[in-house]
């Protein structure tokens, strides 16, 4: 089965001019915590918001190389600082989206979308088309749900 | 991780000549480019003026933070510009901005980036740091005073 087959194209999606308090109250409108596209006027994939990137707001610094490493990242130190109320309005998407980000192209098989999802450590990726634009959004439980029905489980 | 670990002497300029956010960008930039801390100044000003069209970061309290995540800049970079007549800024409350950081990092840098826009912000929110910011008549004592305040 196609990619495009699976793909939620009914998504939310962001300029990158949408301030940070928006950007949260979006989030917070989820159940569970999803990726926000990024596009532009002509619905082309810019950039993608995850959770962990608005964590980075209030995560101390970390050399780069440290990031990565279990037990190095910690953030515990996040509650110790002390956010200014109008970083709400001074940071806005463009600041904290991700725009070296990896998305999937509809006519790939689930399985390879399978196999980028465990290997960018991903529950969700942003599916694009030849040109760019997005399409939808791809996550986990869609690839679950279609292998299921492919036995006719469901 | 504070803003003295970045901002020097080099970088500050005591009596901006701009007399509108795009030369006081320039301006700051163009300091910057001298130490040569900007790969491409050019790109550099236009990816800060392209973020400012997104949102102002003329944030009140007569200070903006112009800033960008740029390839035009390795690692990450900060300028200072004061001028005692005020820029016209487009801030978010009509007035005049005297006080100018100007920010720039490269995509890769973005943890550091927010983490310093952050310490920034918190120092601009001391109404005290603002005053005597705007009373500093040297780039030693610019310096001076991010350190002293850092350590409140």
């Amino acid at each position: 089965m196609l990619v495009s087959e699976a793909v939620k194209r009914d998504v939310i999606t962001v300029k990158r001019s949408l301030p940070l308090r928006s950007l949260l109250e979006l989030f917070k409108s989820f159940h569970t915590h999803p990726l926000i596209p990024v596009v532009d006027d002509a619905r082309g994939l810019i950039g993608v918001v995850y959770p962990e990137n608005l964590l980075d707001l209030l995560r101390p610094f970390q050399a780069k190389m440290f990031r990565n490493v279990p037990f190095m990242d910690i953030d515990e130190d996040a509650f110790d600082l002390e956010p200014v109320p109008y970083m709400g309005e001074l940071i806005i998407v463009d600041d904290i989206m991700d725009a070296n980000f990896f998305s999937l192209k509809e006519e790939e098989t689930l399985a390879q979308a399978y196999k980028m999802m465990r290997l960018h450590k991903k529950e969700r990726l942003p599916v694009v088309d030849n040109h760019g634009k997005l399409v939808g959004i791809l996550g986990i439980f869609d690839v679950i749900w279609n292998m299921f029905r492919e036995k006719e489980i469901v | 991780m504070m803003v003295s670990d970045y901002l020097s002497e080099k970088f500050c300029i005591m009596d901006l000549k701009a007399k509108d956010k795009k030369e006081a960008v320039e301006e700051i930039a163009e300091k910057l480019s001298r130490e040569s801390k900007l790969t491409d100044k050019e790109r550099f000003i236009k990816d800060v003026l392209e973020r400012e069209e997104l949102g102002s970061t003329g944030i009140g309290n007569n200070v903006g933070i112009p800033h960008a995540r740029t390839d035009a800049v390795k690692g990450f970079v900060i300028g200072f510009g004061k001028s005692s007549s005020g820029i016209e800024f487009q801030a978010l409350d009509g007035e005049k901005v005297n006080l100018v950081f100007l920010m720039g990092a490269d995509p890769d840098e973005l943890n550091l980036y927010l983490r310093i826009l952050a310490e920034l912000s918190k120092l601009l929110m001391n109404k005290s740091f603002r005053e005597e910011l705007i009373a500093a008549d040297s780039e030693h004592e610019v310096i001076k005073i991010v350190k002293k305040f850092e350590k409140a």
